[in-house]
């Protein structure tokens, strides 16, 4: 709605008509009129808008009180059942109730407490000192804990330590809430059997205080590149992150610095988001389980930058991204996204002739092409989505610092996932690159998996896959079980 | 060039000039986008000509896994109003939508937001807040009492209420509306209450935990639900236990969802009733929500009542829609 001018222009004119007006128009002298109005047509329909709103009133107050009676013999009819421990259908589904184990609380208001409801609670401090303290728990962010679960096999030679074993791949401690009105602040831990404990990202969401719709990310995360680069492994359609990602990226990219998104809508039914991020360094983080990429890594291209000088602007890692989605149909959409990084110059020592320590810089550029075409019925809960992403990456490479190499090489990967029922999906999925750093290497992976959706807060995965490697060819098979506990993301994915 | 770009720039000016010459109620309109159908019926009822209205979703879904579309962002973005029907009913998708829109004035606190359930008494509030009861548990209570009359005059109100506070020089064809709106729900919940009478009492069984308003408000039973936990599918040996006791309570009907078409079938078959499909709201290609509910009272008038009960079909009609029943509107009105 447009009001500026509009609204401004009307105010104008009221006041001009207000100001000629008065002198010639004297009010009503209308002899029915009472003192207080009454007769008064227009207090007359204010006052018969009140009557109804009374009325209203009176109707929702008969339902609390309904509502209480109500509550008051099933809470006894709960109690009696929870002493039976009898779970029927017939006792738990009736008029006015809930499932089994599903009763009315003490308060029928949301967020108002009565006195003794579950609501209220024991807490100390509020309840008792007047004053909110250290001990009360207001204010403190959600958190949620998953946990993903696996157990694979495969004939992969000198894997003891990694495959034919059950494996804790990732326990996620999140900590999200709002700093103020104008940022939240989210952490995430991952915990594993094998390092410990490391940050998996930190970063203040400055969300709403800058103008139109753009955003800024501050701290250590996973940066926007490419369409599953910056999606946490259990969150993947797959087991592991493609192979081709694991080579060019390490995985994810990840790095501390700063992001600025920005969405616009291209028409109706179409938008287009871009972001633009610079950080100190661009890290990678993998869990990967299978493949000749398994294990645990980060990439800390920075090392060394440090204890030489000054950071200058060259030494930081710059990305992009741009992503359009367009609706295509009623219940489907396609998503084209391009993205780009460069990896800041690295920093490696090396040695010459006489022993002389030097140093030599290196840089990497990486970019990316991908699109999602994804047709999903929300009514039946089937459909399908495929994805398809393409990489180029370019490296400076020596292995004595004297003689430079380039390299460029390329990479793709593509799944497709067909949600056959609510809970049921089968997808396959492959992919094949050039190595980065000897592109007349290749390697190519190619598996199914099928993903049984419990309920929104369990999932079990079965995959199968074959790994094409110029070391060694291996297949693998693997049984994953991801579970959420607390709140967990509803984000819009694109 | 440089001339043709002054007359260009005077000419803009002069129309925005004439634009705002323009008296405010003959070219604004408040934009409106709801989440559901239903609330898009109810919006249009009360602000008439002074509102465009666009609801989101087609009422085919299930509104609590709704994926946002690009077309809701840029809606949202755009909007003078949002309307929600609230009690956690999208809140797999609304919070993350509104906070993307960027709109601040349909975010929450904003004048535009407009919660429909406000005021409105939950039924099945959980005692006990915890997943052991079910995946698809609401903390806040049922969502779904757009099937109760008594509650969508209650919705009606707040969206009233709404549009005043956003465009209040036209508090009165608002209110109007309300009142006509409230008028049109008493005429409608009379014959209702005629067609059910009948039925008072009788039970069926629902796919998941839907219609508690419904039974409430027309003084029927739910006698157990296919699911055995929200948002848990049912084991076998939980279905036998539903239709032994569908058998002893001589359920006469059993509605779901279309999903659960196949399922409500069978254990209709099983204990003899009759399976219904129906949506819990209207959809983008009903009439509107009094249309839907003419029709969905139709349905159980005619499955409950004694004489459908002793001599009526025995047909299972899984996917026919409410305005597809025989006669629905026609009883309904």
């Amino acid at each position: 709605m447009t009001t500026s001018w509009s609204s401004w222009f009307t105010l104008l004119a009221l006041l001009g008509v207000g100001v000629f007006g008065a002198s010639s128009s004297l009010p009503a002298q209308d002899g029915a009129l009472r003192p207080d109005g009454r007769g008064d047509p227009n207090v007359e329909a204010t006052l018969e808008r009140y009557r109804r709103d009374l009325d209203l009133l009176r109707e929702e107050l008969r339902a609390v009180r309904r509502e209480q009676e109500s509550q008051n013999s099933q809470n006894s009819q709960n109690s009696q059942n929870n002493r039976n421990q009898n779970t029927s259908p017939s006792q738990g589904a009736g008029q006015g109730q809930g499932a089994p184990g599903i009763a009315l609380p003490g308060s029928t208001f949301p967020g108002v407490a009565l006195p003794g409801s579950p609501l209220q609670g024991n807490r100390r401090g509020l309840a008792v000192g007047g004053q909110t303290t250290i001990f009360d728990n207001i204010f403190n962010p959600a958190i949620s804990l998953i946990g993903d679960f696996v157990v694979a096999g495969s004939d992969q030679k000198d894997s003891f330590e990694r495959l034919n074993r059950f494996t804790l791949r990732d326990l996620e401690l999140g900590f999200v809430g709002r700093v103020d009105p104008y940022s939240s602040y989210q952490v995430y831990l991952h915990f594993d059997e094998d390092i410990g404990v490391e940050i998996e990202e930190a970063y203040v969401f400055l969300d709403n205080a800058l103008p139109d719709t753009f955003e800024l990310k501050a701290g250590r995360f996973n940066r926007d590149f490419g369409k599953l680069s910056a999606l946490h492994d259990h969150d993947l359609p797959m087991l592991d992150k493609p192979q081709v990602l694991q080579e060019y990226l390490g995985g994810s990219v990840r790095g501390t610095g700063v992001e600025l998104h920005h969405w616009l809508g291209l028409s109706d039914t179409s938008t287009l988001r871009w972001s633009l991020g610079i950080a100190n360094s661009l890290d990678s983080d993998s869990h990967t389980i299978f493949g000749p990429a398994a294990g645990h890594d980060h990439g800390h291209e920075e090392e060394g930058v440090e204890p030489f000088g000054k950071r200058r602007f060259e030494n930081f890692g710059f990305h992009g991204r741009a992503t359009a989605v367009f609706e295509t149909g009623p219940t489907s959409t396609l998503q084209v996204g391009g993205s780009v990084a460069y990896a800041p110059k690295v920093v490696r020592f090396f040695e010459d002739a006489l022993m002389t320590p030097f140093k030599a810089t290196f840089e990497t550029r990486i970019a990316g092409v991908d699109a999602t075409y994804r047709d999903y019925d929300e009514a039946s809960g089937t459909g399908f989505v495929t994805v398809a992403e393409a990489l180029w990456s370019s490296r400076e490479l020596s292995d004595d610092g004297i003689v430079r190499r380039d390299v460029d090489a390329f990479g793709f990967y593509a799944y497709a996932e067909a949600f056959v029922a609510r809970q049921w999906s089968l997808g396959a999925s492959g992919g094949r690159f050039e190595h980065a750093e000897d592109a007349s290497e290749r390697s190519s992976d190619y598996g199914a998996f099928a993903t049984w959706r419990i309920d929104e807060f369990q999932r079990l995965r079965l995959e199968a896959r074959r790994f094409e490697d110029p070391g060694q060819d291996s297949f693998g098979v693997s049984l994953q079980w991801t579970v959420i506990l607390g709140t967990h993301g509803h984000g819009i994915y694109w | 060039m440089a001339f043709i770009g002054k007359r260009l720039l005077r000419g803009l000016a002069g129309l925005a000039l004439a634009m705002a010459a323009l008296p405010f109620s003959l070219r604004a309109q408040v934009d409106v986008v709801t989440t559901t159908p239903d609330l898009a019926d109810l919006t249009r009822r009360i602000g008439g000509e002074h509102v465009r209205v666009h609801p989101l979703t087609t009422g085919n879904e299930d509104l609590h896994l709704v994926t946002v579309r690009p077309s809701f962002l840029v809606k949202v973005h755009r909007a003078d109003v949002f309307v929600q029907q609230g009690l956690d009913a999208e809140h797999a998708w609304v919070p993350a939508l509104l906070d993307k829109a960027k709109n601040r004035a349909v975010r929450f606190g904003g004048a535009g937001f407009c919660d429909a359930s406000l005021g409105i008494t939950p039924m099945q509030v959980p005692a006990r807040v915890t997943r052991e009861a079910g995946p698809d548990l609401h903390p806040r209570g049922n969502p779904h009492y757009n099937l109760d009359p008594r509650c969508m005059r209650i919705a009606a109100r707040n969206v009233r209420d709404c549009l005043v506070r956003v465009d209040p020089q036209h508090r009165k064809a608002f209110e109007q509306g309300f009142e006509r709106f409230l008028e049109d729900v008493d005429d409608h919940v009379a014959r209702w209450r005629k067609l059910l009478e009948p039925c008072r009492g009788r039970g069926f069984i629902e796919n998941h935990m839907s219609w508690v308003y419904f039974a409430d408000a027309f003084d029927l039973r739910i006698v157990a639900a296919l699911e055995a936990r929200p948002g848990l599918p049912p084991s076998a040996s939980y279905l036998a236990e539903v239709i032994e006791v569908a058998k002893r309570e001589h359920v006469g009907l059993v509605v779901a969802r279309p999903r659960f078409a196949e399922l409500a079938e069978r254990v209709a078959r099983a204990c003899g009733a009759e399976a219904r499909v129906l949506q819990l709201g209207s959809t983008t290609s009903d009439k509107g929500w009094f249309e839907f509910m003419d029709a969905t009272v139709a349905t159980f008038a005619r499955a409950l009542t004694p004489e459908a009960r002793r001599g009526g079909e025995r047909g299972v009609e899984p996917g026919a829609k409410p305005g597809a029943e025989p006669d629905a509107g026609r009883r309904g009105t």
